[in-house]
Formats: structure tokens, sequence, C-alpha cells
């Protein structure tokens, strides 16, 4: 067997080790010296520690903790800190509902005055393509949704 | 006969379940160690009594997400820690480190000491000498029962690095005592 490693040793003096590998561990110090010194040094450094005693016995807080968990039970206050994440959520999706709503009001407000709708100045307005009056139509700017498309003029016609 | 007490894991359930005497009957059995664990950490008893109660309100806050996955000591001594560790830095942020009074208060014992009060000092002085992990690591093993793989578990590092810190630690700790009872010699 190899010499015993440092953790398995600490182990052992601290008896958290299986009985078989303790017994693993005896059978190899009785014919090694070098393990056994270790052991007996561990052991008393072991020892040694336990001369650092801490007594406790005047710092019971069993039912001081006994008491704030039943106050905390019946205190009111403390359902309504409980309430506290529901109710900042709640603001949280109210403030990003109120984010769209401005959003795309603005937008549509924005919208009417874009380049890509008809507006009162509109070029298509001026004389009106020749299909409206065919149709028996007098051009006004009220009927600009009927254009499909700019006309050429007959100019643009024969330089093609 | 099978009239035993009921087990953390029990005890645990019935706290979730809203039974509050559950948590003192939690606290009664378990304080000492807890208390113990604290002060060896913190070295004042205010603030370990502070960070016991603290401890035992988060078990209350946290019953009803338990799992008894691991050991509940363990668990629950994972909370001790984390609480000290909170409480070391929030001095440290705010400039009043427990170190050096803590230090002082373990190596000057009083006037007239016995063998005994002196040999617990001397031992007192010689953990807290050690780097923060090391001490932490032997206070858990030595004096919390804790094997290497407890100790990571109730740390959060791992098993290698455990094993790393308590063999120099107590290497270390060879070294101190050994000084140190030649001091007194």
């Amino acid at each position: 067997m190899e010499h015993i490693n440092d953790i398995e040793l600490l182990e052992y003096i601290s008896q958290r080790l299986s009985d078989v590998k303790s017994r693993q561990f005896q059978g190899h110090m009785a014919g090694c010296a070098e393990c056994r010194k270790r052991c007996q040094d561990a052991v008393h450094v072991w020892e040694t520690l336990g001369r650092w005693h801490v007594d406790s016995s005047g710092h019971e807080i069993a039912d001081r903790i006994e008491a704030l968990a039943a106050k905390k039970k019946s205190d009111p206050r403390e359902s309504r800190t409980k309430r506290i994440p529901f109710i900042s959520s709640f603001k949280a999706a109210f403030r990003v509902a109120a984010a769209i709503i401005i959003a795309v009001g603005g937008g549509h407000l924005l919208g009417r005055y874009s380049v890509s709708q008809n507006t009162p100045d509109s070029p298509v307005s001026q004389e009106g393509p020749s299909y409206v009056a065919a149709l028996g139509f007098e051009w006004s700017n009220e009927l600009t949704w009927m254009v499909l498309e700019e006309e050429a003029t007959p100019g643009e016609v024969n330089q093609q | 006969m099978t009239n035993d007490a009921p087990n953390d894991g029990q005890l645990m359930a019935r706290l979730a379940s809203g039974d509050m005497s559950a948590l003192g009957e939690l606290a009664r059995r378990h304080q000492g160690r807890v208390l113990e664990l604290a002060f060896r950490t913190l070295g004042a008893w205010d603030l370990a009594e502070d960070v016991a109660q603290e401890t035992f309100l988060r078990v209350l806050r946290a019953s009803n997400r338990y799992q008894p996955t691991a050991k509940f000591t363990t668990w629950l001594y994972r909370i001790v820690i984390n609480l000290c560790l909170d409480e070391k830095r929030k001095r440290a942020k705010a400039g009043v480190p427990l170190e050096p009074a803590v230090h002082e208060q373990f190596s000057a014992p009083n006037d007239n000491p016995t063998e005994k009060e002196e040999m617990a000092a001397l031992v007192r002085a010689a953990v807290h000498a050690l780097p923060e992990r090391q001490r932490l690591a032997v206070i858990l093993h030595r004096y919390n029962g804790l094997n290497h793989a407890e100790i990571s578990e109730a740390t959060g590092w791992t098993q290698s690095a455990v094993e790393s810190l308590l063999v120099r630690a107590y290497a270390n700790l060879r070294g101190k005592l050994a000084k140190m009872k030649n001091l007194l010699e």
C-alpha cells in the first residue's frame, strides 16, 4: 500500500473514514514508521485544537426567534411587503403599455404629415389624369385617391 | 419503539405549512453549533447572535422552497457562512474590519489565566492567524464536524480546493502551535 495521503489522514484522525479504509490505514501504519509519525503529529494538532472551547450556553436565541417568527406571521405589514413584487411588476407593465400608446399615437399623428401621404399641395392635384375626366368626374383634390400612377406627358412619350 | 423526535426535514415541512413552533425546535436543536460557528468566525458574541438570529429567519423565509437534497446542517451552515462573510465585507467597506480587534482579543487572555485558558487563547490566536479560507475550512472541519465533501457543499468551493485548504491549514497550525508552545515554556 502507498503512503496515506494527507486529506485521508485528516479524515482518519477525525473518524470520518469508513471502517474498511480505517483498518487498511492501521495495517499500513503498523509497518510504516513515516506514516505512524505523520499520524501522531496530526492527532496532536487535532487534540490541541480541541482545547479551544466555546460555550454558547449564555446566548440562547431560540425563544427570541420563535417570538419574532410569530410576530412576522401575525403582522399584516408583512403580507403587504410580500405584495410589493406584484405591485412593482404591475407598475412596470403599466409603464410599458403607456409608452406603447404614446409611441403609436404619436406615430399616427406624425404619419398624417408624411411625404408618402397625399398632402393638399400634392403635385398630382394640379391637372388630374385624363381618365378622371373620361369617367365624367371634374378633377379636384378630393379625387386624388383615384390616381393609379403618374401619366407620362405627350412630350415624354415622343422622346421614348 | 419509534417515538423519536421529528428529524430536520420533517420540521422544515411543518414550518413550510405554517407551524412556527417547528422553527423554535430547529433553533433549539442547532443554535449551539450555529452560534459557535458564527463566534469562531467573527470573534464577537453580539455579532454571532445577530448572525444566528438572521440565519433562522432566513430558514423561515426559505422553508417553502427547501428541498432536502443535502444534509440540513450543511445547508444551515451555508447560510451562517454567507452571513458571516457579508458581515466582514460590510465592516471592511465601512472601515471597521473585525480582524485587529479579534486578534487582539484572542491573543490577550485575562491577567491571571489558568493553563487551560492560556492554551485556549493560544489556539484561538493560531486559528485566527490563518488566511480566511483556511480558517473557515478548519473551523468547519474541526469544530462543526463536516468532512471535506460537506465543507465543499457548505462553502461552494470545489472539493479539491477544500482538500488543499485543509492540508495547508493543518500544516500551518502545526507550525504555529509548536512556536507558541515554545514561547510559553
